[in-house]
């Protein structure tokens, strides 16, 4: 080889060897000396099992008031469980002399450390149990290599169950500086050998800060891991948050966020991935006014206790949008101890007819036969068709046969001769089974029930049953049916469709869908109003108007108790006989709304079995006198003023 | 020089040569065009391991994000709740009572006109988007794409363009 190509491959080998030791070069620098970076990257476990979650959606009344927010709870597991599960049998089979930590040890440390409740007996009894059935009893058969701790574990034998162990926030910090993972108070860190394995992974668990307040209309979510999840080496992990009731379970879809276990590589694509499924979730404000929730959950307590009585409701809605203010219903539920639902749901839900029977709520799920507040929808139907006027007369006799049946009215009392106004303030049963059944007729009477949804759920935005009508042509209806209907028995509604139907006459006629909801904040900020929605309008504004007057001047006649100073009300007392109509029980009742010249405000009140004692048992003695004591708070936490001070101020505009 | 043309070329083309390479050169060609190959691929994977580790790198940066964003959006939610649960009604109530105010009655309340005032509206403190990341816009299809996906989606592009 001449020296000149000698000199030129030698050139070529050098060049091609710069990227070679560049290539080793940082080979060297990559494995030998890596950045602080790369170091993370090192001890990074890989793949990471992480529990992703996005919280549940927040629920606000009208102004802004949280009422359903969510807390960090912290689930509890024991890694290399094995060596403490069974710790006792291991140190026999060493034969070393010394005991290995046991389970209970640890549970025992850390129930000192945190200051959480563990039965550790039947605790560790559920784990060995655990582990026995996975692995089938064989050595080399499945075992449990992390334990989920719990709280205790009910039951016996095969099937006890684990209490799920939750630690709050407090408990958790505790138990880190017990870890050495964070230092205490003075700034020293501690290691606590029997806690080493012991890791925690945070959850979040709903919690509600008004404790009882609205509890009918938010419901309850159960997230903290009482409903079926996913197996996991036979401990049941949760991914459901499902809304028991109220707005909870109703925009429990929207509602609810992401929790999953995903699998996190460090590939960031993955992790684009991840985060793409963790959808969020939206809010909701309600149409509820924490104030005047608060008044009306005060004034029906004091009721409740006042009258004796088992159970009752108050509903307060706004005639010409169908927004609910207030939704109660007693005994209330505390949204933060589900443990006493069930009493709860027993106390509202027992029937004379269904002892067991449980509610969630008064006012959208459980119908009543409503009594004489239904009145109002008969005379309704009566004037709006033309059958009867105001100045109709109807001569009270005390009872009226209708169809074999006697129907009597409240009291012994004969009124004697009455127009439709005295039908009205005299709650005068036999007058209205006579407009029903005389002037107007079962196909009328019917096709207004059918305007007024009678039957049917009215569309409100909580889960709703529907009340029972019966119509000619079911076996069980006969012309008796339509007299009673006439004057409210034998035909259920909700609280709630009785409000929202009576409304409409509050509201020149025009029904409008009763609603909880005002806006969804949805996950971008965004706020969706909710546009009130009508239904229709079964009576014409001008009935509605003529019926608004007799309202007013049947409370004036009567002298009611649910009249307020400096206000102009109209209303209607309403006392209900129970199904099946033995014993003096009834339901005793009170609609009313005002201003009557501009109603801003529609109260329905339901008092269940109060005592008769002082004829507590009619809704004109027990429910009236706590419409006068509810309205005006009302009136005041919206800023309506008297009505003279009202004209006063539009005669000066 | 003349240039050949056309048919004397090939004339040219279909003689043997009259002397040929020293074996040596050949094989250093070879040797040479040899190791042009292993250090391009050498160079390839290398890229590809420099690559993997910087994504990794940023994969992991963006683990310890999200992390700590879930950690501050757990603080958040409690610091709602905490915040919420001492303005309750019943706290606030209670609050009352103990600095020795009474419910007024409606009844004493007075009523004044006041000229229209701003209405103040409601704050809602409600889920932040920022904190999410959107589908579809976050990354560019740049880091999405294999090599193959890039090459495919670039041939459909011309092919589309093409008249």
């Amino acid at each position: 080889m001449n020296p000149t190509l000698a000199n030129r491959v030698r050139i070529a080998g050098y060049l091609l060897l710069i990227p070679l030791a560049a290539i080793l070069v940082q080979l060297t620098r990559f494995q030998i000396l890596p950045t602080p970076g790369r170091s993370e990257l090192f001890s990074a476990p890989y793949p990471l099992v992480r529990h992703i979650e996005t919280p549940r959606g927040l629920i606000y009344d009208r102004n802004g008031n949280l009422l359903a927010g969510n807390v960090t709870h912290y689930r509890l597991y024991l890694d290399n469980c094995q060596q403490y599960l069974w710790a006792q049998d291991l140190s026999a089979a060493e034969n070393h002399g010394s005991a290995s930590v046991s389970i209970a040890s640890v549970l025992g440390e850390l129930g000192q450390v945190t200051g959480a409740r563990i039965n550790i007996s039947p605790v560790v009894q559920s784990l060995q149990e655990l582990d026995r059935s996975l692995s089938g009893g064989a050595a080399n058969g499945e075992h449990l290599s992390t334990c989920t701790l719990s709280s205790d574990a009910v039951g016996s034998g095969d099937s006890l169950a684990a209490v799920p162990l939750w630690l709050d926030e407090s408990q958790e910090a505790k138990l880190e500086i017990a870890q050495g993972q964070t230092a205490d108070a003075k700034g020293e860190f501690h290691s606590d050998p029997l806690l080493f394995d012991i890791r925690s992974e945070a959850w979040y668990t709903r919690y509600y800060p008004e404790g009882t307040l609205a509890s009918e209309v938010i419901g309850y979510s159960r997230q903290s891991g009482d409903q079926p999840g996913n197996a996991d080496q036979g401990v049941l992990r949760y991914y459901l948050e499902t809304g028991d009731w109220g707005v909870e379970n109703y925009y429990n879809s929207i509602l609810q966020g992401t929790r999953e276990d995903v699998t996190w590589t460090v590939v960031p694509i993955d992790i684009t991935n991840n985060i793409d499924n963790a959808q969020p979730s939206a809010s909701l404000i309600l149409t509820i006014d924490r104030q005047i929730q608060a008044a009306t959950e005060a004034v029906l307590q004091e009721g409740i206790q006042r009258s004796h009585a088992s159970r009752g409701s108050i509903l307060v809605l706004q005639p010409q949008t169908g927004e609910i203010l207030a939704m109660a219903d007693y005994p209330p539920a505390d949204l933060n101890d589900p443990s006493g639902f069930q009493a709860v749901f027993q106390a509202k839900g027992r029937l004379p007819e269904d002892p067991e029977g449980q509610v969630p709520s008064l006012n959208t799920e459980a119908p009543y036969e409503p009594g004489s507040t239904f009145k109002v929808l008969t005379m309704a139907a009566a004037l709006d068709s033309g059958k009867v006027e105001p100045g109709t007369t109807f001569v009270d006799q005390g009872t009226l046969e209708v169809g074999g049946l006697v129907i009597h009215n409240w009291t012994p009392q004969v009124f004697g001769l009455q127009d439709m106004t005295g039908c009205l303030a005299n709650s005068i049963n036999t007058c209205l089974a006579w407009v029903a059944t005389q002037k107007m007729g079962a196909a009328d009477f019917y096709d207004y029930m059918d305007r007024f949804w009678i039957g049917r759920t009215i569309g409100v935005d909580l889960p709703e049953a529907p009340g029972v009508l019966r119509r000619p042509g079911d076996t069980d209806w006969t012309d008796a049916t339509l007299a009673t209907n006439a004057f409210g028995q034998g035909v259920s509604v909700t609280p709630l469709h009785l409000a929202a139907d009576i409304a409409a006459v509050a509201n020149h006629g025009v029904l409008m869908v009763p609603h909880v909801v005002k806006a969804i904040i949805r996950p971008d900020g965004s706020v969706q109003e909710i546009s009130p929605v009508r239904i229709g309008q079964p009576i014409s504004a001008a009935t509605a108007g003529t019926l608004n007057q007799m309202l007013v001047q049947s409370l004036l006649t009567e002298g009611s108790k649910a009249l307020v100073p400096g206000y102009k009300i109209a209303g209607k007392t309403g006392t209900a006989d129970i199904p099946p109509y033995v014993g003096t029980k009834t339901i005793a009742s009170f609609v009313g709304w005002g201003p009557a010249d501009d109603p801003q405000v529609l109260i329905l009140i339901r008092i269940d079995e109060p005592t008769s004692a002082g004829d507590m048992q009619y809704g004109s003695i027990t429910a009236a006198p706590l419409f006068a004591e509810l309205a005006p708070r009302v009136f005041a936490i919206l800023g309506i003023p008297p009505d003279a001070v009202r004209q006063q101020l539009a005669a000066s505009q | 020089m003349t240039v050949p043309n056309s048919s004397a070329a090939e004339a040219q083309g279909s003689r043997t040569r009259a002397y040929r390479q020293a074996p040596w050169r050949v094989q250093t060609r070879l040797l040479a065009m040899g190791l042009a190959v292993v250090l391009t691929l050498a160079a390839t994977l290398s890229l590809f391991v420099f690559t993997g580790a910087q994504a990794a790198q940023a994969g992991l940066q963006v683990q310890t994000l999200l992390i700590e964003r879930d950690d501050l959006l757990r603080q958040i939610n409690g610091q709602q709740a905490e915040l919420a649960s001492r303005q309750s009604e019943s706290w606030l109530s209670a609050r009352a009572k103990e600095l020795g105010f009474e419910p007024v009655s409606p009844q004493a309340m007075g009523f004044i006109e006041i000229p229209p005032a701003p209405v103040s509206t409601p704050v809602y403190i409600g889920p932040a988007g920022t904190l999410y990341v959107e589908p579809g816009p976050a990354l560019s299809p740049a880091y999405r794409q294999t090599l193959l996906d890039w090459l495919v989606s670039h041939l459909g592009q011309a092919g589309s363009n093409s008249p």
